[in-house]
């Protein structure tokens, strides 16, 4: 990605000199000046520069270059505004080009050309989004969408940004330079402000016109179209659905939101539904701090249990913006949680402890690196438990697709230990292998991390002495976890995969059993 | 065993009676399962063979209800034996609900939640649950019969609020 071209104006490819000749035609580099215009039979100068050929795959490369300088410089000026508060502080213009480069290859699945700039002024709109589906989900840097939400409790959300009285917690909005500060201004921003480019002139994005806020709470107009189920009446359904909401996942609980005025304002309003959150495939690689904010603080300080699996934009701030939030929360698990530093946990488990919370009782970190025998000392004393009885309790956990991580449903106070091979402290795993079963002394047992014990992504034998294969997703199959994938691949490409959310969801996300 | 009460019967029995006025008499064993009705008659206390009104609940949604106990009572122990019986169990879960419409689950959680039966009850919830994850909010709509009450605009609003979150929906099931 490192281009490097500078801003040095060369109209002309440099390399006109062809076999340490220059070219007919003109010397445009000005430090040569001083050269020969026009051929000459001797050797220019001793610079190898000068020395290399010109083109030597026939690639005219002066085109090449200079439309590639073109199109550099197109991008400076499309995209310049992000360079915008720096442009005093750059050096030279590298710095916009590289943000608006690294941007485009970024988002390049959605490179378009917007009608207007394309930075969003938080003066002028609160919000604006993209039309139709995001495409090419699940890279990290993934722009965000940005509309402002509505809010049951607050006000008609204004177009200009700057009321953020009515924004209140409804509100999902992306400031581009108002990054840090969002807290205050929109309570549940997107991140990735500096990354977006969004359709400025979107204003029905925010069609938080109408009498949203004034109306959710009581939009009850009793429907009296036969089969439709209305709500207002308090039929059957509506405390039937309240039950089933409960099982909903984050994900489906937003699309129950939608659905009608009245759903929305009891899933929104209802702090027993958002009590527990998890969050798991595929929410997990496009969760970001704003967004999981917002998320917990409908539960309205009653966060009892979060679960982060797999977040790779969850930093250490977001966290300890949610404790603040949550003094009542008590099971705390963010495996696999790439940002997050063990140290960070810590402070944050400190922290959230120091002021009067009971803390949290159950942590999975497993996942995080670098933990010492120190952080762990440490965490344990936090989380309170008595340090035997937890060892001795602790169920067999097996590896296999789903179940790396140690659930929030497990007792036990923390998910890494000690591992009995290589003392480093990560998540060790049992073997379920009859040979590796009955095993009395402590050396003997197949119980280790995955660095020291190679094992099965599928049924989480270990691998270490048999034959191995290794898939596309570098994960470890046994021999037998192998012949299976291979045959349920050739039956589903001649199978009719009937249309069962979830059978399909099964199928897709992995080849385990459930459970 | 044999008590002096039980004179006619060899099993207790338990008498309910919904709401349409019909009397069910079930298995104790199966009554039991009923948190409400084990509630109602306690240790001791109400006699068994007094008659437990269940006014909230209709015949139609009993009679499913019973037929469910009925039938996990057996197989939960099994299931607690080996993995045969679980794998029993969860195929009996799969397709105990295959057949009724999302209007049918819903009086049955109502039923099953104001009898206290938390078995059918997560089933149950789990069904619908099952059937409203990955589905479009106009698929869940027509799945309820509710209509939109936004406008244009708000829905267009809510619509890309959350299409961060909306992506790799199913697509809909065909029209049944």
């Amino acid at each position: 990605m490192a281009l490097n071209f500078s801003h040095r104006p060369f109209l002309v490819s440099p390399m006109r000199i062809r076999n340490g000749y220059l070219a007919e035609g003109i010397s445009e580099r000005p430090w040569h000046s001083n050269l020969d215009e026009g051929s000459s039979q001797e050797p220019v100068s001793n610079d190898i520069i000068d020395l290399l050929p010109s083109d030597p795959f026939g690639m005219d490369i002066s085109t090449t270059f200079t439309a590639i300088t073109g199109w550099l410089e197109d991008l400076e000026v499309d995209y310049g505004c992000y360079g915008r508060g720096d442009e005093a502080g750059t050096s030279n213009g590298n710095y916009e080009l590289f943000a608006g480069l690294n941007f485009i290859w970024n988002n390049a699945m959605r490179f378009q050309t917007f009608p207007g700039s394309v930075g969003v002024d938080c003066g002028s709109k609160v919000a604006s989004g993209f039309r139709g589906k995001q495409v090419g989900g699940g890279g990290a840097s993934l722009k965000e969408k940005h509309v402002c939400g509505v809010s049951s409790s607050h006000g008609l959300v204004d177009k200009q940004g700057g009321n953020a009285a009515s924004l209140g917690d409804g509100c999902l909005v992306g400031c581009s330079e108002e990054n840090g500060s969002g807290d205050e201004f929109c309570n549940g921003g997107y991140d990735g402000c500096s990354k977006e480019e969004e359709n400025a002139d979107a204003p029905d994005a925010l069609s938080c016109q109408g009498d949203i806020g004034s109306a959710s709470a009581v939009a009850r107009d009793p429907q009296p179209v036969d089969g439709i189920c209305s709500f207002g009446d308090g039929g059957a359904h509506d405390g039937a659905l309240m039950l089933a909401l409960s099982y909903l996942g984050v994900r489906d609980l937003l699309v129950v939101e939608s659905v009608c005025r009245s759903l929305y304002s009891t899933v929104r309003g209802d702090p027993l539904m958002w009590r527990t959150i998890h969050i798991d495939q595929p929410l997990n690689e496009k969760i970001t701090d704003e967004v999981l904010l917002h998320l917990t603080n409908r539960a309205q300080g009653n966060l009892q249990c979060l679960s982060l699996v797999e977040c790779p934009r969850i930093t250490d701030d977001g966290l300890k913006s949610v404790l603040q939030n949550n003094p009542r929360l008590s099971k705390l698990s963010v495996p696999g949680c790439t940002r997050l530093s063990i140290e960070g946990i810590v402070n944050n488990l400190k922290a959230f402890k120091s002021k009067g919370a009971i803390g949290v009782k159950h942590l999975r970190i497993g996942g995080l690196y670098g933990v010492t025998q120190k952080h762990f000392d440490e965490l344990r004393s936090l989380l309170g438990t008595d340090c035997q009885v937890q060892q001795n309790a602790r169920k067999p956990h097996f590896y296999h697709r789903g179940n790396f991580y140690l659930s929030c449903d497990d007792d036990s106070d923390i998910d890494i230990e000690m591992c009995p091979r290589c003392q480093n402290l990560r998540l060790v795993y049992d073997c379920p292998a009859e040979a590796c079963q009955g095993k009395e002394h402590p050396t003997q047992l197949c119980r280790a991390c995955t660095l020291c014990i190679g094992r099965c992504a599928q049924c989480g034998r270990c691998i270490n002495d048999s034959e191995y294969e290794e898939t596309f997703c570098l994960e470890l199959l046994c021999s037998d976890c192998w012949k299976q994938l291979l045959k349920s691949q050739e039956r589903e490409d001649t199978e009719f995969v009937p249309s069962n959310s979830t059978v399909l969801h099964e199928q897709n996300h992995s080849f385990s059993p459930l459970g | 065993m044999s008590t002096e009460e039980d004179t006619v019967q060899e099993k207790k029995t338990i008498s309910l009676k919904t709401s349409d006025d019909e009397v069910f008499e079930l298995e104790e064993n199966v009554a039991m399962e009923f948190g409400t009705v084990k509630a109602f008659f306690g240790d001791d206390g109400v006699p068994r063979d007094m008659m437990m009104p269940i006014p909230n609940v209709h015949s139609k949604e009993l009679t499913r209800i019973i037929d469910f106990c009925t039938k996990h009572l057996d197989l939960k122990p099994k299931a607690e034996l080996d993995e045969a019986g679980k794998k029993e169990l969860r195929k009996f879960y799969k397709e105990y609900m295959k057949e009724d419409t999302t209007e049918r689950i819903m009086e049955l959680i109502l039923a099953a939640d104001y009898l206290n039966v938390n078995d059918f009850l997560d089933l149950l919830n789990q069904t619908v649950a099952d059937r409203i994850s990955n589905k479009s909010v106009e698929y869940v709509r027509k799945l309820f019969g509710i209509e939109s009450d936004y406008t244009p605009e708000e829905e267009e609003a809510l619509r890309e609020q959350y299409a961060w979150a909306f992506e790799g929906v199913d697509e809909d099931p065909a029209e049944d």
